[in-house]
């Protein structure tokens, strides 16, 4: 990159490393910001959750929370121009789907999401974002808070077309005994980058974080996540699994920042990725940062190719390579995408994913009513 | 016969639970003992209260050794006092080498220094006799060993550290037919008058070479019934349904 | 017979178990490397950093020209280069109270009988001449900012092995000096590297012709005994095709209340087939800024084998830096860290695939009590040419009390899909479970601990010639002695 060209930093490293390795965060090109109507997701709800829009910031002050950048935080939270708030009540319990969908009429949605969760609650949130746009971007703030012994999940799609820049800043505060689980399925966008900070400040928290990827063409997908823990015998697990075609790339960086006092806390981290094409990058920054002794802290990493074992195990039992390489990577990102917990989201992932491992050539509307969970072979 | 272990009374709780509940058992010199009982009974919670494994808590009874109050000595006196367990589940030491650590442990034990040949000689016989190959003399103790390799090697370490009282957690969990053999073998040979074993299994072949002189059914945290061996026929016919009753 | 040779065998391990206890209750073990010598010199620099003073060592160096004037290039770099904007915080390290140049009174020697005999002391109490006799095939001792003994095994002299000071190497081979004097680390590497090629005086050369090779170590040991000095010695091994060589590195200082500062720069270059392996046990005393570049560039199927113990220094920034540029080159990187109170010690092992069929290997350890802080730093980068190649990294690291701090902060970079990486890391305390199986076994708490901590760091013990390795478990003892809860 010519040394006088702007650009726009996201997904910071809490404790950056050697400059020459590029890691420290993402550079992309500014994209022009354009004025942009108001706009409502499409939005149903169960249970006992009560679903409100706004106008304006709704969001509480976020403290030392910086965002995947800045500027772009900043404007979620002032320039907004969709707010939604969500909140269950104590012992209450409910479920909520918002479809954010960017068109030619609204190519930019700079949005709000509050989530509040009271006392012994359990929601689930299923968010969806698609749709394309040419200058398509989606900048959009979620904030999560909840009670004590609270349950709150976060179910994500992302299967935006490949004009859109996705970006997502996300801040959870965990509270007592309190359990907070994403699951993500980031399938589309020219660029998802997506920055999570949650943090454990009390005891017994837990975060669990699953995520899912696929990238081809010249796809950017970047994961960052930053989790302070404090409380007593607090959990973070983070898995970050998927694979990259075409001339893609993968940033994972985690941060599990055990502060000191946070006994008994165990964290683990992984990040597995499979390479089918010759020119893919995959970058990991896995770290971990240790100031209390009492602690039990994990990361693992790997990448490379399909295993050539269990590929040619597969073709043994007849099925041509491609077939063979896409269980392969199915099986790999399975178990996240059935996490999700909504049969048609999850259909609509695997479409996605078959989609892009050129396996399903149905593209089209078939897709939500497709319940095939194995691949037709050829 | 003089008395080497007696439990008075003991009550043990594990991270605020509750596991044995009020539990007596004396041992003497040169017998042997077994205790049996379902899954989640407390044979093994019985075992580490003697052995002295801190999160295991006494919360009422004593337990004492050769006439001592051991209730509150730490887990190394007991050691050097000649109590030995064979762990369920023996745990990794990278880094130290089986000869070493067993030298070490020796050293301290019988306090006095170990010297590095005739040591090794004693070694190599116990590991012929518990068929083990040399080789894992120098490799780090129990690390990626399999299930079997770690039981021969904690009984390697009771034939070098010769305790006055054994207690033998499942030793015969996942050992084949031939190991099992083996090792019921050295530890009946290395039983005599002057030692005690203590015996937790699910499986009555050990106990036909080991010879049990007394049997205790324990259930919900208390010995609800004690025997002679032809108590075993007993569980091993009705099982330990029929003793639940007494439990109460 | 069979008696007489068994017998034998036990004596000497018996001797080498007594070496291990007998630190236990030495108490004064501490002291070893912590005394002064009185500072004379027969000249230095004023403190600070200035163009003169670089052309007064080039000129006290009699150096030619082309040096000179890379030492200015440098020193240009050097004032126009920002601090890293990472790791440590270096703030305390004021540049201007930093006397880069200090010849301590002496030539350099060929016969330790000849060295004046208050260095000799010095290196008499660390154990090199005994050393040498024992167990090194050659020795270079530096002290301040020359060496002032060189030796080297007349047998090597006549395969072609050369092992000089690198005053001598400018001297006498200074075609291959120029032609690699910081080409692998080059001055705008980084601020300190740019400090270096300013002011860098001292060291070692050695080169190893093709097929040569050498069986027994090699040795620089490294002494700073000047208050308020700066060390910046240049060590360059280059290891012709087919050859093989052990060389190993011992550093300690006396300590100080003001800073001293290292800043060496290490080139290693390891032709087709060769294999060098690079042993470093440094103990900086605690005021010691160890700010250091190594740096090796591996042929075709070559082999750089990295074993190093970092128990000093108040802040330390090293990375071992590998480049795989042969096919089928290896890298093998086995480190420990210990950290105690006051040190921040900022290491880790960097490495970079160029060509097929590259592998590397990197295990490393660290420990942090009383409130030190261990960072492991890495990098691993496999580029597109670098097809079917293999790295490994595994960090563990143990924290002995909960004042202290480990980060582990790795980057992968991967850009070609024919690889296979594997990454793992650990952090945590000593098991409650494993203390509780040793102490079963009549082990004391502390005795426990001990030895979890000795086995912990036994890869590295493993990796080093016996006396390093007793060398670094006393280490180890005397980092652990009263820490143990």
């Amino acid at each position: 990159m010519a040394k006088d060209k702007v650009v726009v930093q996201y997904n910071q490293l809490p404790r950056p490393t050697f400059r020459w390795m590029k890691v420290n965060h993402l550079d992309l090109e500014p994209l022009a910001q354009k004025s942009v109507p108001s706009y409502t997701p499409a939005e149903r709800h169960t249970g006992d959750a009560a679903v409100s829009f706004y106008t304006g910031r709704q969001v509480p002050d976020l403290g030392d929370f910086q965002g995947s950048n800045e500027k772009d935080l900043n404007k979620a939270l002032d320039e907004s121009n969709t707010g939604c708030a969500v909140t269950v009540g104590a012992g209450q319990k409910g479920a909520v789907w918002l479809d954010y969908t960017v068109s030619a009429a609204v190519p930019q949605i700079t949005g709000q999401l509050t989530i509040q969760a009271g006392d012994h609650s359990d929601l689930t949130v299923y968010l969806i974002f698609d749709g394309d746009a040419a200058g398509g971007y989606v900048n959009f703030l979620t904030y999560v808070k909840t009670g004590e012994q609270a349950h709150v999940k976060i179910s994500k799609v992302q299967l935006h077309g490949h004009h859109v820049r996705h970006v997502e800043h996300r801040y959870a505060d965990a509270g007592k005994e309190s359990t907070i689980d994403y699951v993500s399925a980031e399938i589309g966008a020219k660029a998802a980058i997506v920055y999570y900070k949650t943090d454990l400040m009390h005891d017994e928290s837990n975060f669990n974080s699953q995520a899912m990827y696929l990238g081809n063409d010249d796809q950017i997908v970047d994961f960052s996540y930053w989790v302070p823990t404090k409380g007593v015998k607090t959990n973070t697990d983070i898995v970050t699994t998927g694979a990259l075609l075409d001339t893609s790339k993968k940033y994972f960086r985690g941060t599990i920042d055990f502060l000191r006092g946070g006994k008994k806390a165990v964290g683990s981290e992984s990040d597995t990725c499979i390479l089918l094409s010759p020119n893919v990058h995959s970058i990991s920054v896995p770290l971990l940062l240790c100031k209390e002794d009492d602690v039990v802290g994990n990361h693992a990493s790997s990448a490379g190719q399909i295993d050539k074992d269990k590929l040619f195990y597969l073709m043994s039992r007849g099925f041509n390579e491609a077939g063979a390489q896409l269980i392969i990577v199915e099986s790999n990102i399975r178990p996240v995408i059935d996490k999700l917990g909504d049969t048609d989201l999850e259909n609509k992932v695997l479409q996605a994913v078959r989609e892009k491992m050129q396996f399903c050539y149905k593209k089209g509307d078939c897709h939500a009513k497709c319940t095939q969970r194995f691949p037709h072979l050829d | 016969m003089s008395e080497l272990l007696r439990v008075e009374g003991l009550h043990i709780a594990v991270e605020g639970k509750e596991i044995l509940k009020g539990l007596d058992l004396t041992i003497n010199t040169g017998e042997t003992h077994v205790i049996m009982g379902s899954n989640g009974a407390g044979k093994s919670t019985l075992f580490n209260a003697i052995m002295g494994n801190p999160k295991y808590v006494v919360t009422a009874g004593k337990i004492f050794f050769e006439g001592n109050d051991i209730t509150d000595a730490p887990v190394n006196e007991r050691a050097k006092a000649g109590i030995f367990m064979a762990f369920q589940q023996p745990i990794a030491v990278q880094g130290i080498s089986v000869e070493n650590f067993i030298r070490n442990a020796k050293s301290t034990v019988s306090g006095q220094q170990q010297r590095i040949m005739p040591f090794r000689r004693k070694l190599h016989a116990q590991m012929d006799q518990l068929k083990m190959d040399k080789s894992y003399a120098e490799r780090y103790v129990n690390d990626g060993f399999s299930g079997g390799e770690r039981k021969k090697t904690e009984i390697l370490q009771m034939c070098m550290l010769e305790p006055k009282l054994t207690m033998l957690d499942e030793i015969d969990s996942g050992l084949d037919v031939d190991a099992v053999r083996i090792v019921s073998e050295t530890v009946s040979q290395y039983h005599n008058e002057n030692n005690s074993i203590l015996v937790i299994t699910h499986h009555s072949e050990i106990l036909q070479h080991l010879k049990p002189d007394f049997v205790h059914v324990l259930i919900n945290g208390r010995i609800v019934k004690s025997g002679d061996a032809s108590l075993i026929q007993t569980i091993e016919a009705n099982g330990y349904e029929s003793f639940r009753g007494q439990a109460e | 017979m069979a008696d007489e040779k068994e017998k034998l065998v036990e004596e000497r391990e018996e001797k080498l178990n007594a070496e291990r206890q007998k630190i236990d209750t030495f108490s004064d073990f501490g002291n070893m490397y912590n005394f002064k010598k009185d500072f004379n010199y027969s000249y230095k620099t004023e403190a600070g950093l200035t163009e003169d003073i670089v052309r007064e060592i080039s000129e006290k160096k009699h150096e030619p020209q082309w040096m000179l004037d890379f030492r200015l290039k440098s020193l240009d770099i050097f004032n126009h280069m920002e601090y890293p904007d990472w790791g440590p915080d270096i703030s305390e390290l004021d540049m201007d109270n930093i006397v880069t140049y200090v010849r301590p009174n002496a030539q350099m020697k060929a016969d330790w009988n000849d060295v004046p005999d208050d260095i000799k002391d010095t290196f008499d109490r660390l154990g090199i001449p005994e050393a040498e006799k024992t167990s090194l095939a050659g020795v270079g001792a530096q002290y301040d900012s020359e060496v002032v003994y060189h030796s080297i095994q007349d047998e090597l002299v006549r395969q072609g092995v050369v092992y000089t000071d690198f005053d001598s190497a400018l001297e006498k081979y200074e075609d291959i000096v120029k032609a690699h004097f910081m080409k692998l680390v080059p001055p705008t590497d980084h601020k300190f590297a740019a400090l270096h090629g300013a002011v860098w005086s001292g060291g070692s050369f050695v080169y190893v012709p093709a097929g040569v090779d050498v069986s027994i170590p090699l040795q620089s040991y490294f002494r700073l005994n000047a208050p308020g000095a700066g060390q910046f010695e240049h060590t360059m091994i280059i290891v012709e095709k087919g050859a093989k060589v052990h060389f190993i590195e011992g550093c300690s200082a006396p300590k100080y209340n003001v800073a001293n500062l290292h800043a060496g720069c290490v080139e290693l270059f390891i032709g087709d087939d060769a294999t060098l392996t690079y042993s470093t046990i440094e103990n900086w005393s605690k005021n010691m800024y160890n700010l250091n570049t190594k740096r090796a560039i591996v042929g075709k199927n070559g082999t750089i084998n990295w074993v190093t113990g970092s128990f000093g220094s108040h802040t330390s920034c090293l990375y071992p830096m590998s480049i795989l540029q042969g096919e089928g080159a290896h890298c093998e990187f086995t480190g420990v860290t210990f950290a105690g109170k006051g040190q921040y010690l900022d290491t880790g092992s960097k490495v970079v695939h160029n060509a097929p069929h590259t592998s590397s290997n990197i295990n490393s350890k660290s420990i942090s009590k009383s409130g030190g802080v261990c960072i492991y730093r890495g990098s691993v980068v496999i580029n597109p040419k670098a097809e079917g190649a293999k790295a490994n990294v595994s960090c563990e690291s143990l924290m002995l009390d909960e004042q202290s701090q480990s980060d582990t902060i790795p980057a992968i970079v991967v850009k070609n899909d024919n690889i296979d990486l594997g990454h793992e890391a650990s952090i945590g305390r000593i098991s409650d479970e494993a203390i509780f199986y040793l102490m079963s076994r009549g082990l004391s708490e502390d005795e426990a601990r001990a030895m979890l901590v000795r086995g912990f760091v036994e890869p590295v013990s493993k990796a080093l010639p016996l006396e390093y390795a007793v060398e670094m478990n006393n280490l180890i003892n005397l980092e652990l002695k009263g820490s143990l809860k």
